[in-house]
Formats: C-alpha cells, structure tokens, sequence
C-alpha cells in the first residue's frame, strides 16, 4: 500500500439546508480516525457528501491543508474527480461489469504501467483477504466480500482523504469488528484524515482517535470516543 | 413479384438501418443529458425530442420540410456542401426516419439511464472518473440491455415511418420509396395481393424487434 504525504489535516466550515434540517458544521479532522456519530437524518450522509464535493453546500469551506477544494464565497469549487478523495459507501456500489480486479484498477494512475496497476490490484484484494475473487464480477459477491472489494478500491487510488459513510451496517458483529480493525490499521498506515459516519456505539468506540457528536446538523459534542458517548448514554 | 418487388423493402432497411444510427447517438446522448444534468428548459427540450410521437405525421413532415428545405439554412448549407438538396433524396429519407425514432430511443435509453444504482456513478467520480468517463464506463454499460431495447424499438419505428418520409423525400422509386410507401402504392392502385409480401415481411421484422426489445428490457431488470 503506498503511503501518502503525511499530516495533512481536513478543515471544513459548512452550511447546508437539506429538507427540514439546517447544517451548521465547523471542524478540522487531522490525519487518523475522526468518527462522526449520530442518529439517522442528523445530517452525517449530507455532510460527507459536501466533503467529497458530490454535493455543493449552500455556503462554506473544505481545505486539505493549504489546498482550498471549496469556497463558495470566492467561487472555488474542485470537482469531485480531482479530489483524492477514497469514499466508501453504505452499499458496496461495485461496478456488476466489471471483474473485482477490473474494479479495483478503475482509480488507479492510467499514467502508471497496466501491469504495474494490475499488481498492485491482486495486491489490495489479497490485503483485504479476497484474492480469490479477482476475476469473478460482483453479483454473487457475499456482502462482506463485496464490502471488502469496495475497500480495496477506494484505497487503491492513494487518497489524500478517506470518508466512510457507515460501511459495515449490513455485516455481522465479527465481520464488522474486523473490518474496522483492518480500516484503522490502513488509515494509520496512510496518514491522512479519514472521516468514518456510524451510529454504533461499539464501532464508534472501536476506531475513532476523535469523535464528533451529531445532532439535528449541529456538532453539539466533540472529544474523545470514550468519553463523548459515556455523556450520550448518562443523558 | 412484377412491379412491386422486394426492392423497397431492402431500401426500408437500409434507410431504417442508417437512421437508427442517427438516431441512436443523438438520442442516447440526449437521454444522457436529461438524465444527468439539471438545467433551465430541461422538460422544454425532452418535450421537443419526444414531440415526434404525438405530432401527426404530416405536421411533422412540415416542420422537416421548413428546417431541412433547399430555402431552409441547414438545406442552403448541405446542397452547397454537397452539391444536393436533403428533400426528395435518400438523405431526406434517412433523417424523417431517424427523427420518426428518436422519441422512443431518448425515452427508453433516459428510463435505463436513470434505473441505474444511483451510487455507481458517485463511485466511479470518488475514484477520478470525470462526469464523461463516468457516463461512458459506468452508467451507459450498465444501462446498455436497456438502451438496446431502445434502439431495437427505434429501427422498428423508422422502418416503418410513412407520412414524414413522405413529405420530405417524397415516394421515388427506388430512391426514396420505402416499403410502407410501396404498400400504400399498391394498395392504391388496387394491387392488394402484391402488397401482401410486404406487409407479412414488415410485420415479421416489426414483431421480431419487439420481441427482442421485450427480451432485452427483462433480461436488463434481471441484472
């Protein structure tokens, strides 16, 4: 797995109204895992959405470091594609016409040679334990394996931020456990903000460096994992 | 087969054949558009692509005549162009039939489109993909039984287009006069029973593309 350039923090200052909820964030996620707990329809989706610039908010800033991906005050607005951005969703949204390896070649550097590419694709999927299925296409993938297939290719794009928008949901405990722990070593090993959306309190518990308590679009609480959700539970 | 010979109905397909070409670029790009991207007049330009299904032929014919007509600009630059007029040609021909398909091709390529997951194409932009890669590698493969079903529908319509073919390339034998011109010929001249062949071939391609339409739009719900 190549390592990108280290502690590079993400800075994001946004408002968005979405249906009856009005977003006001502001936060920096420095390199490791920030996680974003909070019930469902707080606004975690939307939020991630703005980040990766499939979304543009109504106002605000996303910086990486010194590099501005939005402003919408001055106009500045780097398209989702230019982003680096490793987005892994709830649904493992692979490609069905494509092979798993064919997937996980698709962010790669079409500057790099294929070869090369193709290496390093077997690579990724037997790092995520799914090696086996390199030339099969998704249909009969089971959920785990799909997931771990999605995984392997948001990673394979070497990004500079990673968001996770609750991405085990449809897999059991032990699954999810180890897939989370395999996420923290990656994001550690990387060095770069990695945003994880979750409303389980284990999964919270179990990765985040930072957690940021969201409720109704507002971050009423930010801290320690630990901590934050001892409050949530005494409340 | 005196007369009427099977002529006109190669001439149908060649024309059906080269309009559905036509027709299927311009319109699956069209449906690529209304289904991706918002913009004022959206609905405004869907209604003009799908006009032709609900506009009698004649009118239709018209409006062809006054865009493509040799006192038309598009008609002024093609004849100076080429050296000949869209109206009364095979040119003509061609494009009555292709403008005759494009409504069902950039409705049912647009319904396929847009029964698409809708995460796909997020995916392929996280990991790079421009909005055209991601249309041309993701959305439009995926989609592609559907679209099929939709130029296979296509080049059934134009094959048997009648009142626009007639009105912008006329019914010149062996130029301009398709099969279903031919039949009405026949049918006018009271030569029914030579007529025949090619309404029962007609009617056997006709069946045969919606047949493999049907085929294709289940086989694309399957996947």
């Amino acid at each position: 797995m190549s390592t990108a350039a280290p502690s590079r923090s993400l800075t994001v200052s946004v408002d968005h109204r979405v249906g009856d909820i009005a977003i006001s964030v502001s936060f920096t996620a420095k390199p490791g895992i920030t996680v974003l707990f909070g019930p469902s329809g707080s606004g975690k989706s939307t939020l991630l959405a703005a980040i990766s610039g499939l979304l543009t908010p109504d106002s605000g800033t996303v910086r990486l470091a010194d590099t501005t991906w939005l402003d919408t005050k001055s106009g500045v607005a780097m398209p989702v594609h230019r982003r680096r951005v490793a987005f892994v969703f709830q649904s493992p949204a692979l490609f069905p016409h494509m092979t798993a390896l064919e997937n996980v070649m698709y962010g790669m550097d079409k500057n790099v040679p294929h070869d090369t590419n193709v290496e390093r694709a077997k690579t990724l999927l037997a790092t995520w334990d799914v090696a086996a299925l390199a030339h099969r296409r998704p249909a009969r993938f089971s959920g785990g394996e799909a997931q771990r297939v999605a995984l392997a290719r948001a990673f394979a794009t070497s990004p500079e931020v990673v968001l996770m928008d609750e991405p085990f949901s449809a897999l059991d405990d032990a699954r999810r456990r180890a897939l989370a722990k395999r996420v923290k070593d990656v994001v550690e090993e990387l060095r770069v903000p990695a945003i994880f959306v979750t409303h389980s309190v284990r999964e919270a518990e179990a990765l985040g460096d930072h957690l940021l308590l969201l409720e109704n679009g507002k971050i009423t609480k930010e801290g320690a994992p630990a901590d934050i959700l001892a409050t949530v539970h005494a409340e | 087969m005196s007369n009427l010979s099977v002529n006109p109905l190669f001439l149908s397909v060649d024309i059906a054949v080269m309009a559905t070409v036509v027709a299927g670029v311009v319109g699956v790009a069209v449906a690529s558009l209304l289904s991706n991207v918002r913009f004022f007049g959206r609905d405004a330009l869907d209604a003009l692509f799908c006009g032709p299904l609900v506009l009698p032929p004649t009118v239709l014919g018209y409006y062809l005549l006054v865009l493509f007509g040799r006192r038309s600009f598009i008609g002024a630059v093609y004849e100076h162009i080429t050296g000949s007029s869209i109206v009364f040609t095979r040119t003509g021909a061609v494009l009555a039939a292709a403008v005759g398909a494009l409504p069902l091709i950039v409705k049912f390529s647009r319904a396929a489109l847009e029964s698409v997951d809708p995460l796909l194409v997020p995916a392929a932009r996280t990991l790079g993909a421009s909005p055209l890669r991601a249309l041309v590698t993701i959305q439009i493969p995926v989609a592609a039984r559907g679209i099929a079903a939709a130029v296979t529908l296509g080049f059934a319509r134009s094959l048997g287009d009648f009142g626009a073919t007639l009105m912008l390339a006329g019914d010149i034998p062996g130029e301009t006069q398709t099969a279903s011109l031919a039949i009405f010929d026949a049918i006018q001249g009271q030569q029914e029973g030579e007529a025949v062949v090619m309404i029962v071939l007609l009617s056997g391609i006709a069946f045969a593309s919606l047949y493999l339409a049907n085929k294709l739009i289940a086989r694309g719900h399957e996947h």
